[in-house]
């Protein structure tokens, strides 16, 4: 039994002594959990993405479309078509022709007394003594009446006449019968104008005489000289005798024409001309209405009159918007006979003569007295000459036709890349190029354009002729049409590849402006012109390699890590689904104040489902209070190159990202 | 024949497998323990007394050198990849008096006993957590669903009745015990689910959690831990009932078979009380930006203004009931008669415990060689964690009709208090076994 016993506790002792006694204090427990913690998910889907580029875009079912519009890249404004309007001018001249003066009255009177003045001596004495007396009266004569002034309103000045008559009414008043010799004398001529004889005219007859004045030059001053007198008397009987009693003259002109001289004209009017002024257009350039911002009209007018003329310058159908157009020139003395009238806002009318139905203006050219009040000296033989001529004509529209023209022009733009982006290649398949034209241009023009890129893949061409442009065909507002001239290049043809892609723009124009082709006449109207916008609607069908998009974050200072000696490793772990169309390449590059690369880090994202984990190791976190600076490469790749693919909607890349690492942690530390 | 078991336990010795203290040898030379244990045995003395049979060990399903020695980070990561929990066990169990007394065919024992399991567990999964992390699998995917710790300390009483009765050449026995319930504590944790899932379309991490700890018979605990038992309900009228149940069955001539079912607890709820809890319902998926349509500054924001008290714990209280935790266990044992004064018992234990079952193969001899000294020696084999255990008992006739039993469980591994408390680095748990019996009697031979 000791044996027993001594071999348990041997053996006990033996297997004892191989274990080691371990102090409890020696306790230190820290643990390194590897830890992760979801930062985030990062879900970049195109259809989110592409509204926030600062570009119109539309999504549907075949793609994204990005719209790019170029506004206003080509204009052919409304008075580069206007015509050049030539210069019409018109010339005219009328004489003056005789003037017919109206009939008028001169009239005076000799009284008993009156002559016996004039007879002096014992005649006029015997007179007075029978004033107011009934006696027989006595035998007188022949002697002189004496000089009497015609009475009454004459319309000559001075004036030689043509044509006319005057006819002397004698009424004998006195008692007795008398025979009289009157002669009519100009006293401005000093000459005697014609003389009436009468014989033996009885007491309270009367008696007439009509003399022509053909030939004559009668002036305002005209006076009656009654040369001589004498009356047989009474033959004795007693009359009674009052010596106021007069021997009436009373003298009519009529028939008057005076050729020249100075006369009071009868009437203010002195000719009215109508005629067609002619433009002579371009071949080919009808035009029924010319709408005129602004003119020139230069006129010239001479009158032989000394006293103001007043031409108006009327044309029918023509308006100035406020009625039918119409200028009033006023020449004459101390007034300048040449000038020029601006016109403005003017609307012509190039159809009222029936002789031509466009490109004829119509005008009435009406000539008068300003003032018909005083004499105006005239002579038949001269002329009142007037000139016009419309010049330098601004246009606001016409209407009508502009024939057939037409105008080519060209352009190119070479486009090497995006902005800063850097690529190998960034090709661009299945753009839409559409000219959105609007046109305010009442004409028929037709279209053509040849495109032509080039870029690394080849050239290619795409072509449109006789793209008809809407046009209004009737001056109805609004007047803008619209119409879209497409080009779609084939879906396989690289169209657009950059860098080095070079596109050539030739555009021609060809404008039909002819009565033939049109039911309508056409119209061009300043303001309304033909504005061709681009629109690029790119779709997001696309070949790209290697785009690099970079950029530096400047931390300021090296990486403060004093923190970090807790931490043994590092990670950012990447959870993604990409059906994005394309992989990226991501380079991080960790870099010191000099710039210089302290460590980088690569991170892949390809096509489909998969994870990627940028990892920092205990040394390289210590490294990181090198660090200043952190530059971030990404490279993007479209799958599947060279072939293209389209980016829809939908393609997305959904990211989960997760911060984690080994953290030491102190759990228990029992040691002294 | 006689050297074979000598050799069994020198090669033991040589080989000091961690071992799981269960001084079953200890037991088997206690009458009243080996009623209790071998509740279909008739292998009992006709009469003895026992004061103060005490039995107390500490288990631990590793070792200290697996944790101590080497780098004692990477040994926590092992052992929690190696076990399925890391536990520490205690067993205290007492008769503080018993009488064992019967005839040839029917054996009765009665007594009073005191009694103290505690049990902590923690389970690897949550170790894990701590020193592995949560690295997600090949799926984007780590889940971890574990029973976080769970810990239960109680002490109580037990006075208990039991009665074998051999019917032919078979036996049954059965113990009825009345239990108070003088000091439970327990946390449990209830629910502890971890998530984290990061795939290219989930970005989650989220945590869910709820433990609580209830107390019972706090009331007592500051004069207990003074050793004051004035006042504290040894007895307590609000007892419960657990019965002990078993069975042997003679095969052939010293081969005999036998199954112990014990703590069958008929109630085990000890009544209402208040628990504490603490729980917390977090998730977190980070900030969802959808490029495009997001505000950036929308998104910092709900980042900064991320509410986390859903990860923090809440604490509420409840209103709870007390079960005991003490486990029921069952016992399928085997014995053989080596020689007139050697037995060989060998049985294989199962304990339910509510998240796991611990498995434990046991062999021992149990030797007589004389009427003085009366030697049990054998081992444990935890079967869960591989743990190997010797164990050596002793009875000794120290007077009269008086015999003194001690026992040990690698008796050599006890820890050193001299300079701070060191471990021997297999040493994975200990156990004592004393007590006094008295009675005339003699253990039958074999």
């Amino acid at each position: 039994m000791k044996k027993i016993v001594i071999l348990i506790f041997l053996f006990g002792f033996l297997s004892n002594c191989s274990n080691e006694y371990l102090g409890l204090n020696t306790l230190n427990i820290s643990v390194g959990p590897d830890i992760n913690f979801p930062l985030g998910t990062i879900d970049m889907t195109l259809g989110n993405v592409v509204g926030n580029l600062g570009m119109d875009t539309q999504n549907d079912s075949t793609g994204i479309y990005i719209e790019t519009r170029l506004d206003s890249v080509a204009t052919i404004y409304a008075d580069s078509l206007f015509p050049e309007i030539p210069v019409a001018s018109i010339s005219d001249s009328f004489a003056m022709g005789t003037v017919q003066l109206p009939q008028f009255q001169l009239q005076n009177g000799m009284s008993l007394s009156q002559f016996g003045s004039a007879a002096g001596g014992t005649v006029a004495a015997l007179i007075n003594s029978l004033n107011g007396t009934t006696q027989p009266f006595p035998a007188l004569g022949p002697a002189s009446g004496g000089s009497y002034p015609t009475l009454g309103s004459s319309p000559v000045c001075e004036a030689i006449l043509t044509s006319g008559s005057t006819t002397l009414q004698i009424t004998n008043n006195w008692p007795v019968p008398v025979s009289l010799n009157v002669v009519l004398y100009d006293v401005t001529n000093g000459a005697v104008v014609t003389s009436f004889q009468f014989t033996n005219v009885p007491s309270g007859s009367s008696q007439s005489q009509t003399k022509s004045l053909v030939g004559k030059t009668i002036s305002g001053n005209l006076v009656f000289d009654i040369v001589s007198v004498n009356t047989p008397g009474s033959s004795g009987s007693p009359v009674y005798i009052n010596t106021s009693e007069e021997i009436i003259m009373n003298m009519s002109m009529t028939g008057l024409e005076a050729q020249s001289g100075s006369v009071y004209f009868p009437t203010s009017e002195l000719s009215t001309t109508s005629d067609y002024m002619n433009f002579p257009m371009p071949s080919g350039v009808q035009l029924s209405k010319i709408l005129v911002e602004s003119a020139k009209l230069f006129y010239k007018i001479s009158s032989p009159l000394q006293t103001v003329v007043t031409t108006e310058l009327t044309m029918p159908n023509s308006n100035d918007g406020f009625g039918e157009y119409s200028i009033q020139i006023n020449s004459g003395p101390l007034l300048p006979d040449t000038g020029t009238i601006l016109m403005s806002n003017v609307e012509l009318d190039l159809t009222s003569n029936p002789n031509a139905s466009y490109n004829s203006l119509g005008y009435i050219v009406h000539s008068f007295l300003a003032d018909i009040s005083n004499c105006i000296e005239f002579d038949q033989s001269e002329n009142l000459t007037f000139e016009f001529s419309i010049q330098d004509m601004k246009l606001k529209g016409i209407e009508g036709y502009l024939g057939q023209f037409s105008f080519q022009d060209s352009s190119s733009i070479d486009i090497d890349s995006i902005g800063d982006l850097s690529f190998d290649y960034l090709s661009f398949y299945e753009p839409q190029i559409d000219f959105e034209i609007t046109n305010g241009l009442g004409i028929p023009m037709f279209f053509s354009l040849d495109l032509d890129s080039e870029n690394q893949f080849g050239k290619f061409s795409e072509k449109v002729t006789n793209f008809p442009v809407s046009y209004p065909s009737e001056y109805i507002y609004p007047l803008e049409r619209e119409s879209v001239m497409e080009i779609r290049p084939e879906a396989s043809d690289p169209f657009i590849s950059l860098p080095n892609n070079s596109l050539k723009f030739e555009f021609g124009a060809d404008i039909v402006s002819t009565f033939q082709q049109n039911a309508f006449e056409n119209f061009i109207y300043k303001g309304e012109d033909l504005n061709a916008n681009v629109i690029l609607r790119q779709k997001s069908n696309i070949a790209l390699k290697n785009l690099l998009i970079s950029d530096t974050i400047d931390l300021g200072s090296p990486i403060d890590t004093s923190g970090f000696y807790r931490i043994d490793s590092l990670f950012l772990s990447l959870s993604y689904a990409n059906n994005l169309g394309l992989e990226f390449e991501t380079t991080l590059d960790f870099l010191n104040s000099n710039d210089s690369i302290v460590m980088s880090k690569n991170m892949s994202l390809m096509d489909g489902i998969g994870d990627v984990t940028v990892s920092l190791t205990k040394a390289e976190i210590g490294r990181l209070s090198e660090v200043s600076k952190i530059s971030i490469g990404l490279n993007l790749s479209t799958v599947g190159l060279p072939e293209s693919i389209t980016l829809f909607p939908e393609s997305s890349v959904l990211m989960n990202l997760s911060l984690g690492g080994k953290f030491k942690l102190k759990v228990v530390d029992l040691r002294p | 024949m006689r050297t074979i078991p000598f050799i069994f336990i020198i090669i033991l010795l040589l080989n000091p497998f961690q071992g799981v203290s269960q001084n079953a040898s200890g037991q088997y030379l206690s009458p009243s323990m080996r009623a209790g244990e071998y509740l279909g045995s008739v292998d009992l003395p006709n009469f003895t007394i026992e004061l103060g049979a005490l039995d107390f060990g500490i288990n631990l399903n590793f070792t200290a050198g697996e944790i101590l020695k080497g780098d004692q980070t990477a040994n926590l990561k092992n052992l929690s990849q190696n076990r399925d929990y890391l536990i520490i066990h205690n067993n205290f169990s007492s008769n503080l008096f018993a009488a064992t007394f019967g005839k040839k065919n029917t054996h009765s024992v009665f007594g009073i006993g005191l009694n103290s399991v505690g049990d902590l567990s923690i389970d690897r999964d949550l170790i894990q957590i701590a020193t592995v992390g949560f690295p997600v699998n090949n799926d984007g995917v780590y889940s971890n669903i574990n029973d976080g710790i769970n810990i239960s300390q109680e002490l109580w009483s037990n006075i208990f009745y039991g009665i074998t009765r051999k019917i032919g050449k078979n036996s049954v026995g059965l113990r009825v015990n009345y239990n108070s319930l003088i000091l439970g504590a327990q946390v449990n944790t209830d629910e502890f689910n971890f998530s984290r899932i990061s795939t290219s379309d989930t970005n989650f991490i989220g945590i869910k959690y709820k433990a609580g700890v209830q107390v019972k018979g706090a009331e007592y605990l500051p004069q207990l831990a003074l050793g004051d038992i004035t006042g504290v309900p040894i007895i307590s009228s609000n007892g419960r009932l657990s019965i002990d149940f078993g069975f042997e069955k003679q095969l052939k001539d010293y081969y005999r078979f036998g199954v112990s079912l014990n703590n069958i607890w008929l109630n085990r709820n000890f009544g209402r009380l208040t628990r504490t809890v603490w729980s917390g319902d977090g998730s977190f998926s980070g900030a969802d930006y959808v490029i495009g349509t997001d505000s950036m500054s929308d998104v910092v924001n709900d980042l900064v203004n991320y509410d986390l008290n859903g990860f923090f714990p809440d604490t509420t209280q409840e209103s709870s009931e007390y079960f005991i935790s003490a486990p029921s266990r069952m016992k399928v044992y085997f014995t053989t008669r080596l020689s007139s004064q050697m037995k060989l018992i060998v049985s294989n234990s199962v304990r339910w415990y509510p998240n796991r079952q611990d498995y434990q193969l046991t062999a021992f001899i149990f030797n007589k060689p004389n009427k003085i000294l009366h030697l049990g020696y054998g081992l444990n084999w935890w079967l869960n964690y591989n743990i190997i255990d010797l164990n050596l008992a002793a009875k000794i006739l120290v007077a009269p009709y008086s015999r003194f039993s001690i026992g040990f469980n690698n008796p050599l591994s006890i820890p050193r208090f001299g300079g701070g408390l060191s471990i021997q680095e297999g040493f994975s748990g200990t156990n004592i076994f004393f007590g006094l019996s008295f009675g005339k009697y003699v253990e039958k031979d074999f």
